[in-house]
């Protein structure tokens, strides 16, 4: 089988749902720390010297949740590109989904530290 | 203090009642009218059905007999008529209209122009005679109904499994033969032209080229308005927020609050009885993931459950009843409980022996409970008496139950309604009609009222006016009626927490009626644009829809707001706040009101879209994401409000409720991200490219990459049913076990705060 050979259609759909995850779940990240930050920002001077800056409950909470949320689209774009390449994993397959999966993996690398720190500093 | 017991004055400008009870009038004028003109309007039944020769095919008594045999085998929640049912099976109008047109074009000869013109002519001309009651069917038509019978008599009464039915699941020729009839009135329908007019009963649906139904020029003008109206909507809105801030929630920021700590709160019995209650609604919560689960196995693998063949026990059928019908009861069960609980807070007492009254209702519940699926599961399977309509299974999409089980719910609903009306009655006589309590009442007497109108859908008659009424239960009730009620709850309870001040909460209740009022109610005909009702019912039904989207953007707003108190709050408080998890959980019905009733919501709301998606995985993808997303989540955060009280402070855990948070909210999402949004997308794709009756095929819905969409929805289901639902059995269980014992029947002014006078100079 040629290394460019034609590319499944299945291959096609999954790497295209699985991009529209991932961007939902950067856009997700970008905005959960923008509006945390705003909120640590607005949170009392005196807590931050006593503990590490967590803006206050519950806008740390659901920026907690909205972490969580991206992270699962993550996961799920990760699983669509495994069993897209489960089900055709010819050569161009690879050559689709293989970044598809870089990318998910890129992506788990991004939110995952923020997502843990707060998991810390959440009671 | 006077001996006569004054009525406090209304405490916002009477201008909120007016526009309050002046937009629910003109919503329910439009509908009444609309009323009147789907009962007018609608697809006639023709007393007798005549082949050229004048001998009967079928009667109009054979047609209403078919519906009967249609709703009793439970087929309803198996395929669709109409669009409207259930999504495994076929839609059985498109299948039928599929049928007869291509048995009648072969007739001409087959796959040529001369043959499709004559099929569409045969099709499309209305032959129906109202003076004489008579509809001919042409030779082809005529011919092409004993083939469909011969197709219903081998699928139904297939031996085995296969199809998700119970084996030989309708063997009698009778009743095979009124189905069909059934069948074959709703395709005339489909494709007659309406008379005056150049399309069907239907507004030309289901999307069938072999007949030349396309879409009307209503469907397309009305798509395109209801887009106008949804922009402009929006736009009006926020220019409302910018110019009047007194909208929306306000927080009461000058206070310092002492919340009182769960167990320092004395209880009713009224109250304590409704651990009960919440005990019960976990269970029946438990039962719908469950048979939720195995009703999507059967579009996962068909015929085959691990090894067991389950249709035999648990057809699909039966499995979807159970789910939509348990939706409602376990939903309804914490929203009755919420509002016992409530109502001894708001009266500042409880009469003596209440707590006899809420547990005599919470028994006629599980009777009613017990019965009505025990009556569903008798009549799915075929232990069929003269009474099915009564004790067994009605058959309809959500009003499933047994019509004495249906009365029998209204009673209990009402019940419920004198029961609160009993707890608030002292505090009611000393209020404006217009202020919380009343309004509180009047919301809580909706709720019966409302479910009691879905005894107007009847099985014996024209299905196109029982679908009208069956959705002033399925839309108006649910979508209209149980939000407003809970928006009322959500907003006591903020009051009564001392977060917001009585006057604000009133301005936003009344801000709610007149929005849900304007889109909401007329927008229940976005339903019916395909049952047979005229088209106006599509034409407003999607303009008065569109504006529906506004109060769930409205509503997301709020819940920020709602966040934003809480922080405020939080940060004042010399307690803690005891309902981080009760919040997070109204936190995220915001969510999923813009997602799941808004975004998914509108994707399926014009006309053009539904057209080709009726009855595809889109609509389920919004059925749960609203339905499980906002109603369900309330339902949890009203009952973790309350067992927060019932449960002494050192039994609750905080990490239940968070596990139970998390794992319900990410295991919606990835139910409808995994599986029912990509596969409605690609279903409403081969509606478009291939054909509406493809797109609804077992063939498509089985092939083996739909498989793999569907068994990828697995984790999620997991993830929903062992870490959502179990965590909350678990606290329930603690509400029964660990009830605080005491008890009290008076309540102080604030029941549930103290307010802290701070001196001067020290950090508030």
């Amino acid at each position: 089988m040629s290394l460019l050979g034609p590319v499944a259609p299945a291959t096609l759909l999954a790497a295209g749902y699985a991009l529209l995850l991932l961007a939902g779940a950067v856009g997700l990240g970008l905005w959960s720390r923008a509006a945390h930050a705003r909120h640590r920002a607005a949170a009392p001077r005196e807590a931050e010297r006593e503990a590490p800056p967590l803006a206050p409950w519950p806008h740390a909470e659901i920026a907690h949740f909205h972490h969580g949320l991206a992270l699962m689209l993550v996961l799920l774009a990760g699983c669509i590109a495994v069993v897209g390449l489960a089900r055709h994993h010819a050569g161009a397959d690879w050559l689709v989904l293989g970044p598809v999966l870089l990318l998910a993996a890129g992506a788990a690398y991004w939110l995952l530290p923020a997502f843990l720190a707060v998991h810390r500093l959440l009671p | 203090m006077a001996h006569y017991a004054a009525r406090r004055d209304l405490i916002v400008s009477k201008g909120w009642v007016q526009a309050g009870i002046l937009v629910t009038l003109f919503g329910f004028t439009v509908l009444g009218w609309l009323a009147y003109r789907a009962h007018t309007a609608a697809p006639p039944i023709p007393a007798r059905v005549v082949d050229p020769a004048g001998n009967v095919l079928f009667t109009g008594a054979d047609v209403i007999a078919g519906q009967e045999v249609f709703l009793r085998n439970g087929l309803m929640e198996y395929g669709s008529i109409f669009g409207h049912g259930a999504y495994l099976g076929p839609d059985f109008t498109a299948e039928t209209l599929r049928r007869e047109a291509l048995a009648v074009r072969d007739s001409y000869g087959g796959a040529t122009d001369q043959a499709q013109a004559r099929t569409v002519d045969d099709f499309k001309t209305n032959r129906y005679d109202a003076a004489t009651g008579t509809l001919v069917y042409t030779a082809g038509q005529a011919a092409a109904l004993a083939e469909v019978q011969r197709y219903n008599t081998n699928f139904f009464s297939e031996p085995s499994t296969l199809n998700g039915l119970r084996p030989s699941a309708i063997t009698n020729p009778e009743d095979l033969r009124q189905l069909t009839a059934f069948f074959s009135w709703s395709a005339w329908a489909a494709a007659a032209q309406r008379p005056g007019k150049d399309y069907s009963y239907t507004n030309n649906w289901p999307p069938e080229p072999l007949v030349g139904n396309q879409p009307t020029a209503d469907n397309l003008v009305w798509s395109v308005l209801s887009l106008i109206a949804l922009l402009g909507g929006i736009g009006l809105l926020f220019a409302a927020f910018g110019r009047w801030n007194f909208l929306g929630w306000h927080g009461r920021e000058q206070r310092t609050l002492t919340f009182l700590a769960p167990g320092e709160v004395a209880l009713t019995p009224a109250q304590r009885a409704t651990a009960y209650f919440f005990l019960a609604m976990v269970g029946l919560f438990l039962l719908q993931t469950l048979v939720g689960g195995a009703s999507q196995h059967y579009r996962a693998d068909l015929s085959n459950f691990f090894g067991v063949d389950l249709a035999r026990l648990l057809p699909y059928n039966l499995a979807r009843t159970w789910h939509v019908q348990l939706a409602i009861l376990w939903v309804a069960t914490s929203y009755l409980a919420a509002g016992i609980f409530l109502a001894p807070m708001i009266a500042g007492r409880e009469p003596a022996r209440q707590s006899w009254l809420a547990y005599g209702l919470l028994g006629a519940l599980v009777i009613v409970v017990v019965g009505s699926l025990s009556g569903e599961f008798a009549g799915i399977h075929g232990w069929q008496t003269p009474l099915w309509a009564w004790f067994g299974n009605q058959g309809f999409e959500y009003l499933d139950l047994g019509r004495f089980w249906q009365i029998l719910l209204s009673l209990g609903l009402f019940a419920w309604v004198a029961i609160l009306y009993r707890g608030m009655r002292a505090r009611l006589t000393r209020e404006h009609h217009g202020n919380m309590p009343w309004l509180f009442f009047f919301a809580a007497l909706a709720i019966p009222a409302f479910y009691a109108v879905g005894l107007l859908a009847r099985p014996d008659a024209s299905f196109t006016t029982t679908d009208y009424w069956r959705f002033w239960v399925v839309h108006l009730w649910v979508e209209d009626f149980l939000e407003l009620f809970t928006t009322i709850m959500v907003a006591y309870i903020f009051v009564l927490l001392g977060v917001v001040a009585e006057r604000v909460a009133l301005t936003v209740i009344y801000l709610d009626v007149v929005l849900y009022s304007a889109g909401g109610v007329i927008g229940t005909m976005h339903h019916l644009y395909f049952s047979g009702t005229p088209a106006e019912h599509m034409a407003l039904g999607a303009f008065f829809s569109a504006a529906e989207v506004i109060p769930l953007t409205f509503l997301t707003v709020e819940a920020w707001s709602f966040l934003q108190l809480g922080a405020v709050q939080e940060a004042k408080a010399r307690t803690p706040f005891p309902h981080r998890w009760a919040v997070m959980f109204l936190a995220s019905v915001g969510f999923w009101n813009f997602l799941g009733a808004g975004v998914f919501g509108f994707l399926i709301n014009l006309p053009i879209v539904s057209y080709y998606e009726i009855g595809t995985a889109l609509t389920a993808n919004h059925g749960h994401a609203a339905m499980m997303g906002v109603y369900g989540m309330l339902a949890v955060a009203l009952a973790l409000f309350c067992l927060r009280y019932l449960i002494p402070a050192e039994r609750w855990s905080d990490r239940a409720a968070k596990i139970s948070f998390w794992s319900l909210n990410l295991g919606l999402a990835w139910m409808c991200f995994a599986t029912l949004f990509p596969l409605g997308i690609l279903q409403l794709y081969e509606s478009v490219s291939h054909g509406y009756y493809e797109a609804r095929t077992l063939k498509f819905l089985t092939s083996d990459f739909n498989a793999v969409i569907e068994w990828l929805r697995l984790p999620g289901d997991a993830v929903f049913i062992v870490g959502g639902v179990l965590p909350l059995l678990y606290l329930c269980w603690l509400g029964v076990r660990h009830r605080v014992r005491r008890v009290t029947t008076e309540e102080p002014d604030h029941p549930l705060f103290t307010e802290v006078t701070v001196p001067a100079g020290e950090p508030g």
